[in-house]
């Protein structure tokens, strides 16, 4: 079959789309015939099906001809239909997901997204509204990670061993992942797309729970399990509400919890972990790919693990072993709030102004407060323990830690200054954001030791990472400031995993008296202390120095890109440097010739029978059995076929 | 023996090859005649054939000298082809595959793979940071003092 045959819709015959109909795939399993659990074959049936403008929804059109149940047959799911004429070809399937955040674009100010209810609770099938809506900034915050099916496609793979660049596999028609569509959300469909043929909407089409119920199945722990979930329509509801989470945009904020979501512009998504889709898709028992290039090109045999999904751990000519557990889970790394509302009785800390700061060393320094302070200390300035800069508003960024403005205290007296009182042992945490570490070739250049990471940090520097790591994941930072000391910790996560953590000071010590400013003002660029009139004795000084101090910090900014990733600026210097982070992705720019895969083919490491393969073709090894040939010939024959040869 | 002589065109590492058109001979072979190496003398007016096959041996051949021996008369040293002679028992062979043209895994290292020297260096931010502002009238300070609560 030539690809104009396949192309002109006139002469398809097994696709009679001249009446206005759609393919959609059934099992041939019913009530009386369920469907068994050990697994799908590759063989399913594919039903031309008119879609009645006037038809209702759920399982009327199926009760007759199909089952009498929607639970009772898989595959794709439509709101009725009539004239059913089955014939019997094999599919497979193609789709596309991406990541929530790659979609961002079309989240924005102004858009409420609803959580909808796990499964339905009273009323049929549909799904209501769970959870008071999220803003869409938080929306993306919250699951920027998890994954949308954006596509899916089916195609004919009755030609199954005969692709090729001029008979290429045929879509069913053309099958678009639905939006905007009538409402409200089913929490049972595991996808739905809308389906059109050419440029016209004939219907909407869900992928339903049954059609993976393996997948379900072998996932449950609870009873009942295995052949007892047969037919337990609210059972694998549930399961698939612990797969996915189920959400509605909707431009207006005022939908009420436990309703269902009326018929109006609205989207409905459904988000899931990527490898919880992964193997759902999988196991949907319909030959699948990630690759629509591999689902319309390629011969199954051909399919490689880069387009497809093998879940059953040890995946054929991709890895060596064999003895291992298959456990690649990981446990999700959380941070902790310790309980520590009291380090020491000793001290007090109080947020302040610039401002706030001048009051108080203008305080300091009347008869008034020296009579008092003597009675504790020698000098007055001993009732000041430290000083320090952050480049933050304390106020802001945690109102939970910051009291409200009060008198300073400094020791048992009551200045006349003003300041915030701060939580002891108050920790300060930013999140820095977060970036997703995309593959630019898509081959191992995207890698170490070709391609390289690394990480600009705020008060820290620049920190190499390891690109194998990160690469197809999404990296955030966070920080975690410690208030008394100045110094902070930067966390680079990789998804839900820490796997970086860096030292650095960010708070700038800001000198109170004449001894311990000598010792900083030889370190410390003082400009950004001016506004503090006669807060500190020694401000003159500091300032004086602040000129060739500044230069000095340039010098160690500039330098530290190419002499020196690992430390750490000094803190004031910090304030003069970005103050988010950034990655820096240092790749190969490769060279690539056209004729390079005729000549040298691409790296394979895969078991293939060599009349499945074309093209230039180079064996690792091979058992010459069935060759007819003399020793010397077969010697030759070897080195050939080592050396490479085209099919 | 019986040999069809062909014009070649296809690169000799090339299973299936696309012979052109065919001339059958009589040809007679030398003493202690090679199956691997045979050499064939062939009465013909002129030669400028580069591929054979041997009906007897049942085995495609390259052409590798051809000596005129007198006016029509050829010698011909062929070697034998053991790609297009065993072609449908080597496409049934299952073999691990080292490279392959269509058939491939880009993430297994590939040591033929070529990059310039010059490289892509790539700046992304993040989308969050610090603002230092102390001008602003904003609590920046932490000022720590004796006495407890």
């Amino acid at each position: 079959m030539s690809l104009n045959v396949i192309k002109n819709y006139a002469l398809a015959k097994k696709y009679p789309m001249a009446s206005n109909k759609y393919a959609a795939v059934v099992a041939s399993y019913n009530a009386t015939t369920p469907y068994p659990f050990s697994g799908l074959t590759f063989l399913h049936q594919v039903i031309p099906a008119t879609y009645p403008l006037a038809g209702g929804g759920g399982t009327t059109g199926c009760s007759t001809s199909i089952g009498s149940g929607w639970y009772d047959f898989f595959g794709v799911y439509s709101n009725g239909y009539d004239g059913m004429t089955p014939w019997t070809v094999p599919v497979i399937a193609t789709g596309k997901k991406q990541k929530l955040s790659d979609l961002a674009a079309s989240i924005t100010a102004g858009k409420y997204y609803y959580q909808l209810a796990a499964y339905p609770t009273g009323t049929g099938l549909h799904a209501t509204i769970a959870s008071a809506p999220m803003a869409a900034a938080d929306f993306l915050a919250a699951y920027g990670n998890k994954v949308l099916v954006t596509e899916m496609i089916l195609l004919d793979d009755s030609i199954d061993g005969q692709v090729t660049s001029g008979n290429q596999r045929t879509k069913l028609g053309r099958i678009n992942y639905g939006e905007n569509i009538d409402p409200p959300g089913y929490s049972d469909v595991f996808a739905r797309f809308w389906a059109n043929q050419r440029s016209t909407d004939i219907g909407d089409i869900d992928i339903l729970v049954p059609l993976y119920r393996t997948f379900i199945a072998a996932n449950l722990t609870t009873a009942p399990q295995g052949e007892t979930f047969n037919q337990n329509s609210r059972l694998a509801m549930e399961v698939l509400a612990a797969e996915t989470i189920g959400f509605a945009e909707y431009t207006n904020g005022t939908l009420a919890l436990g309703s269902i979501i009326p018929n109006q512009n609205i989207r409905y998504f459904k988000l899931w972990d990527e490898a919880a889709l992964n193997a759902a898709m999988n196991a949907i028992g319909i030959p699948f790919t990630w690759s629509a290039y591999e689902a319309q090109w390629r011969n199954k045999a051909d399919w490689d693990e880069t387009g497809g999904w093998i879940p059953t751990g040890q995946e054929q000519d991709d890895t060596g072993g064999g003895e291992g557990t298959g456990d690649n889970t990981s446990d999700d790394i959380t941070e902790v709030d310790p309980d520590v509302s009291v380090i020491s009785t000793f001290n007090k800390h109080y947020a302040c102004t610039a401002a706030q700061l001048g009051d108080l060393g203008n305080y300091l320094w009347n008869s008034t407060f020296l009579d008092n302070i003597k009675l504790l200390f020698n000098d007055p300035m001993e009732g000041v323990v430290s000083c320090r800069l952050f480049p933050f508003n304390l106020a802001m960024h945690d109102g939970s830690h910051v009291g409200a403005l009060s008198p300073i205290m400094i020791g048992n007296v009551v200045t006349d200054a003003s300041g915030y009182p701060l939580a002891n042992g108050y920790n300060a945490r930013f999140d820095l954001g977060s970036l997703s570490i995309d593959e630019y070739y898509g081959s191992a250049m995207d890698y170490e030791p070709y391609t390289t990471l690394a990480i600009y940090l705020p008060y820290i520097g620049i920190k190499d990472l390891s690109t194998n790591d990160f690469m197809g994941r999404t990296l955030s930072v966070k920080y975690i400031v410690d208030i008394t000391t100045g110094s902070c910790i930067a966390q680079v996560w990789a998804d839900e995993q820490l796997l970086y953590t860096y030292d650095g000071h960010i708070g700038v010590e800001v000198p109170i008296s004449s001894t311990n400013a000598a010792q900083f003002a030889s370190g410390l660029a003082m400009t950004g202390l001016a506004a503090i009139g006669g807060f500190a004795a020694s401000g003159g000084n500091a300032l004086a120095a602040a000129g060739t101090v500044l230069a000095t910090a340039k010098g160690v900014a500039s330098n530290q890109f190419h002499i020196n990733k690992g430390g750490a600026n000094s803190p004031f210097a910090g304030f003069y440097m970005p103050q988010y982070p950034y990655v820096i992705i240092n790749r190969p720019i490769q060279s690539l010739a056209s004729t390079f895969g005729a000549t040298y083919g691409y790296p394979s490491n895969v078991s293939r029978k060599l009349s499945t393969l074309t093209g230039f073709t180079q064996i690792d090894e091979v058992q010459l059995n069935g060759v007819n040939a003399t020793m010397d010939e077969l010697n030759e024959l070897e080195r050939i076929l080592k050396e490479g040869f085209i099919l | 023996v019986n040999i069809t002589l062909y014009k070649m065109t296809d690169k000799v590492n090339k299973i299936g090859k696309t012979k052109g058109s065919a001339l059958a001979l009589t040809g007679n072979l030398r003493d202690n005649c090679s199956i691997i190496d045979p050499v064939v003398d062939i009465a013909n007016a002129t030669f400028d054939y580069n591929y054979a096959y041997i009906t007897q041996f049942s085995r495609f051949y390259f052409i590798k000298n051809i000596i005129m021996l007198r006016t029509g008369l050829f010698r011909v040293e062929m070697h034998v082809d053991v790609l297009e002679s065993n072609e449908t028992a080597i496409k049934n062979l299952t073999a691990v595959i080292k490279r392959q043209q269509g058939v491939y895994n880009l993430y297994l290292d590939d040591p033929l793979f070529k990059a310039q020297n010059k490289r892509q260096v790539q700046t992304k931010k993040l989308n969050g940071g610090f603002s230092p502002n102390l001008n602003s009238g904003n609590p920046c300070f932490v000022l720590t003092v004796a006495g407890g609560d």
